[in-house]
């Protein structure tokens, strides 16, 4: 499933598997951004969430986030969340690449 | 060959069209190429000035009031806001990286494509753009048409795209006939005290050149224009001097001291009565012609002195600053006076040349009108320079002769299209310049003439800039001192000494300055000058000025300045404080006499 790609130290874009739309934005721009930070496509499906919980950030919190709205989220490289596309939605290239960008912020890192 | 995407989009850079408001339609370089960003300019510098076509377009599309062109702009300025941190993000993506640097490019490249992409999502038209040249790119990309070395990334493919876009859109409103009509002119002027006249700029008019002027910058001798003023300066402070030692006696007494045709007036008239008086026992012939005119004569002549008295005599009750209230009524006087004169002496001069030649009290009679006219010129020259020039201390600067608008049919006329994008001023050959003139350099539009209306022109914007010597120079300055010896030997006291704590005297320094090229409120405010101070005051009050040497600061643009010197003829130093006035002094001046 690539759940380990969170053990890394790159950015990461959580998209569902079977959401092809996202998955493609996210794949294509993976392999943009600057030299020296890798950029990782995690394909999940609806029940990894929790998993995917424990894996973030000890700082941070979920209490807000309804992970059933959630299309797309961004980790910045240590596993911040720093944005999320809800359901619903319109999802494109630019939507896709602010959310890559704002995992580079280093308000996240 | 990893720049070579860097330098295809450097060439795209400045395409779009500013939105900052401070945008100029004109730029200045220096001959070195540098930019002018704090309107300051070397007063002999050679400048090149740069149209920015950009920056115009705007001026451009509010003038012509045409809804396509504005349409076209309101895009252009959409694409120009998500365009702006171009340069950046080209940059963060081509940097190499050190170790242990990477999360430093990543936040910085991460804070511009934010940016850009949230401009993007804030149109969604500009989104769904956006979306279709970024989903254009990864399909090229896919059929291996694009080339990898110079778009290596989608979002370098996008500004590259939304770049093209921006400059279609600016090639269309030029094309726009309301906008191609508009006539551009550029021009230059340089206003300063004296006025304004026009600058001529090579490839923007036909106007010539303006003298060479060259301002020096190593003054080292006192031009004639400093010994004019230093003359001047000089009755100035011997007046100044008469007022304290009078405890301020009215300074128009000197003039009437000076007033010597009067005095003249009432020898002639008098004269005048006895040859009337006398005039069955001296004219033998055409005695009803003389009689007749000398009658006349004689109420002219009593006229005159009446008018002479009153001149006077207005003198005498009215104050200094009056004076200048009644500039008018003394001329008026004057003119009057001059055409009584001129008539009683053409009466004298029409009497038959035997009795005018032969007849030694009507000769004496032409010779003392002649006498009394040439003083009466002097006193009329006397008086009307004393008007002037108090009427010069009130009023500072003349009255400013603007006629350089009328020249501005010179100009030459472009539209948008054969608009030169560089003119050239040489500030050399614009006439004599003083610090802080200041260069002005005007964008005008014209309409096209039409059926209903001739086209105007209208000034879209005025790009000042002041005009200064930059960096370490020397000049000469004229001033009025007030010295204060001090140390004074006990046998110097007394009567050949002066009595007052101050005394004025005209002092010539030569100051050495710096020129700031970045504050403009140093230049024109602060403006510390330092140097040496040559003054020569009369401690001993014999009439013959003494010579004083020293050093001096000063400031405020030398209209203050303070010092110390030594009067070698006395051997006395002294301190001295020194006020420059802030106007020009007359030479007349000197014509009235204090003692």
């Amino acid at each position: 499933m690539g759940l380990e790609k969170l053990d890394t130290n790159g950015i990461k874009m959580i998209v569902y598997a079977d959401d092809h739309e996202a998955v493609e934005r996210a794949t294509n721009l993976s392999s943009e951004g600057p030299a020296g930070t890798e950029r990782f496509v995690v394909e999940i499906t609806q029940g990894d969430w929790q998993a995917i919980k424990n894996k973030l950030h000890p700082d941070q919190t979920t209490d807000q986030i309804n992970f059933e709205e959630v299309r797309v989220m961004a980790l910045s490289t240590i596993n911040k969340i720093a944005d999320i596309i809800k359901k619903g939605d319109f999802l494109s290239y630019p939507r896709v690449g602010l959310a890559y960008g704002k995992s580079g912020l280093s308000e996240f890192n | 060959m990893k720049y070579t995407y860097v330098h295809y989009l450097s060439i795209l850079i400045f395409i779009g069209i500013s939105c900052r408001s401070e945008a100029q339609t004109v730029k200045l370089y220096t001959a070195d190429g540098d930019s002018i960003t704090n309107r300051i300019i070397d007063i002999n510098s050679s400048l090149t000035v740069k149209v920015q076509k950009n920056e115009l377009l705007p001026y451009l599309v509010k003038y012509a009031k045409d809804p396509v062109s504005d349409q076209l702009l309101n895009e252009i300025h959409t694409l120009n806001a998500v365009l702006k941190n171009q340069v950046q993000i080209q940059e963060s993506l081509s940097a190499e990286i050190q170790p242990g640097h990477e999360m430093e490019v990543l936040a910085n490249y991460s804070k511009y494509i934010v940016e850009f992409y949230q401009a993007i999502l804030s149109d969604p038209e500009t989104e769904k753009l956006a979306d279709d040249i970024m989903s254009e790119y990864y399909r090229l990309k896919g059929e291996g048409k694009i080339d990898l070395e110079v778009f290596p990334q989608s979002e370098l493919y996008l500004i590259h795209k939304l770049t093209e876009l921006s400059q279609t859109r600016k090639s269309k409103i030029q094309q726009l006939e309301s906008i191609s009509g508009i006539k551009i002119k550029l021009l230059a002027f340089l206003s300063n005290k004296q006025g304004k006249n026009r600058v001529h700029i090579e490839n923007f008019d036909n106007i010539s050149n303006d003298e060479f002027y060259e301002v020096e910058r190593w003054v080292t001798n006192f031009s004639e224009e400093d010994k004019t003023t230093f003359e001047n300066t000089k009755s100035l402070a011997t007046k100044l001097n008469t007022l304290i030692s009078t405890n301020g006696e009215n300074l128009t007494q000197n003039v009437l001291a000076s007033i010597k045709s009067l005095q003249c007036f009432k020898v002639l008239l008098d004269t005048l009565n006895s040859v009337v008086r006398d005039k069955e026992m001296i004219i033998s012939q055409n005695r009803e012609f003389v009689n007749q005119n000398l009658d006349s004569g004689l109420a002219e002549m009593e006229t005159l002195f009446v008018d002479m008295k009153n001149l006077t005599g207005s003198f005498e009750s009215y104050s200094d600053n009056e004076i200048l209230f009644y500039n008018s009524i003394i001329n008026q006087a004057t003119n009057k006076m001059t055409q009584t004169l001129s008539s009683f002496k053409e009466r004298l001069h029409n009497f038959p040349a035997a009795l005018r030649n032969n007849n030694s009290r009507i000769a004496g009679l032409v010779t003392m009108a002649d006498e009394c006219t040439e003083i009466f010129q002097r006193d009329v020259t006397s008086i009307s320079n004393l008007v002037s020039w108090i009427s010069g201390m009130f009023k500072p600067f003349k009255d400013i002769s603007d006629n350089s608008e009328e020249l501005s049919e010179s100009a030459l006329e472009f539209s948008i299209d054969n608009l030169p994008e560089s003119g050239f001023i040489e500030m050399v050959s614009s006439g004599k310049r003083e610090n802080g003139d200041e260069l002005q350099i005007k964008t005008v539009f014209k309409k096209p003439d039409s059926d209903d209306e001739p086209g105007n022109d209208e000034v879209v914007e005025i790009n000042k800039f002041k005009l200064y010597q930059t960096g370490f120079y020397s000049t000469t300055k004229i001033s009025l001192i007030l010295a204060h010896p001090y140390n004074i030997p006990e046998l110097d006291q007394g009567e050949n000494f002066l009595e007052t704590k101050f005394q004025f005297a005209p002092a010539a320094s030569l100051l050495f300055k710096y020129g700031s090229k970045r504050s403009v409120t140093y230049n024109d405010f602060w403006n510390i000058g330092f140097g040496i101070n040559f003054s020569s005051p009369d401690f001993n009050l014999d009439g013959q000025p003494e010579f004083g040497a020293g050093l001096i600061v000063t400031t405020l643009k030398d209209y203050v300045s303070a010092g110390w010197s030594y009067n070698f003829g006395q051997d006395v130093p002294f301190v001295f404080i020194g006020l420059t006035i802030p106007v020009g002094i007359p030479g007349p001046v000197n014509t009235v006499q204090s003692e």
